[in-house]
């Protein structure tokens, strides 16, 4: 058989008539624009929750740097061991490096490293890392120039920790070429970095004086005209002047 | 908020139409069923901002229909008891309209589209066109390649009777 286009149609038209009951197709619609709406109210819901705590959480992570005086989630103002102001940075560490930051206290005065050759030339290792494993956590002396005043510290943890020194071991090595006129302000603070490694051991201290002709050294290894990266340089200096 | 009682006139009065249709094009009783509620619920949520339901409710139709074909689950659930379906022998020699129908099973989901909008719902060359999303011309080579494979499959089991 060869059907015609009349055949075909009257094929289609075969059996049809089965009426389709409207009130069951309206509760089942009714139901799946319920289910739609929770869907929809649940997933809005879900969004708003994740904003909210992303929020929250991006503003925990900005108030320590930007606003320390005003004392962050992970902040803490106790009298150290040594009488000093002591605060916390940062998100935790590893509880070793917890452990063993805690345990730090600040010498009285910095110590003065003679470095082998002067330490300008690069020579002696003078180039080699500041801190020989990464920093988990250290523990910052700041001791201002004014004769009698005392030292000041501030723990640093994770990332805080990590970018301070990081940018000490990124600071020149040489004062070679280096223009320092007289007019630039002097740097009035010496700073000690006390760190330790995520499995708690002591790395070597490292004594710095910021700015054009100052030095940083753990005795060794030299680098000059340090400064303390933007978003630690409020918390230092926060806490060099309390 | 949907207006019901319009929408369940149009159910009253369309219903059976979408239903045989939603039939053709799934090749089955109950997946056809299931097929018109899914457009039907689509219909509902957009009642109020739809002017012409009927087209809505066949396009919706034969995008779910195309849709469903290209998933490999078809929405199967386990029962406790096989429903009773009639074989072959007990159903006596098959005429020549149920031959059509399964030969229709054997096209692909757009050329059933084509043959169900063209030859069922009677809808022109342009409207098929419309509600499938596609030029004319696709409709027209499509229909006429659909037609053959039903003349050739047709013929094929007339010798073969």
């Amino acid at each position: 058989m060869s059907p015609s286009e009349s055949d075909l149609r009257a094929a289609l038209r075969a059996g049809e008539g089965d009426a389709l009951d409207p009130e069951s197709v309206l509760s089942a619609a009714r139901a799946a624009r319920h289910q739609r709406r929770v869907r929809i109210a649940s997933a809005t819901g879900a969004v708003v929750v994740v904003a909210a705590i992303g929020g929250g959480l991006g503003v925990a992570d900005l108030r320590p740097s930007g606003n320390p005086t005003a004392g962050g989630p992970s902040a803490s103002n106790s009298p150290s061991p040594s009488g000093s102001q002591r605060m916390l940075y940062g998100s935790r560490g590893s509880a070793p490096a917890q452990d063993a930051v805690s345990t730090l206290t600040c010498p009285a005065t910095p110590p003065t490293y003679a470095v082998p050759g002067g330490g300008g030339t690069g020579q002696f290792d003078g180039s080699a890392a500041l801190f020989d494993q990464p920093v988990a956590a250290m523990k910052v002396c700041i001791y201002p120039s004014a004769a009698g005043a005392h030292p000041r510290s501030v723990v640093l943890r994770g990332a805080d920790a990590q970018g301070v020194a990081t940018s000490l071991d990124e600071a020149p090595t040489s004062l070679r070429g280096r223009m320092c006129p007289d007019l630039m302000p002097q740097n009035q603070l010496t700073f000690e970095f006390l760190a330790v490694s995520a499995a708690g051991e002591k790395l070597r201290p490292v004594t710095a004086e910021p700015g054009c002709r100052g030095r940083s050294t753990n005795g060794t290894a030299v680098r000059f005209s340090w400064s303390p990266p933007a978003s630690m340089s409020d918390v230092l200096g926060a806490t060099a002047t309390h | 908020m949907a207006d019901d009682a319009a929408f369940r006139a149009f159910v009253e009065a369309n219903g059976a139409t979408l239903l045989h249709a939603a039939r053709l094009l799934t090749g089955d009783h109950h997946r056809g069923e299931d097929l018109v509620q899914t457009a039907l619920t689509r219909l509902y949520f957009k009642w109020d901002r739809v002017d012409a339901p009927l087209p809505y409710a066949r396009k919706a139709l034969v995008t779910a229909a195309i849709d469903s074909s290209r998933r490999k689950w078809r929405g199967e659930r386990p029962v406790e008891e096989l429903p009773d379906i009639r074989g072959e022998d007990e159903a006596g020699p098959a005429d020549d309209r149920d031959q059509l129908r399964r030969l229709l099973a054997d096209l692909s989901p757009k050329e059933r589209a084509v043959i169900v909008l063209r030859y069922y719902a009677d809808l022109s060359e342009q409207d098929t066109a419309a509600t499938l999303g596609m030029p004319v011309g696709t409709v027209k080579s499509m229909c006429s390649r659909a037609l053959a494979r039903l003349r050739v499959g047709a013929t094929a089991a007339g010798g073969a009777r």
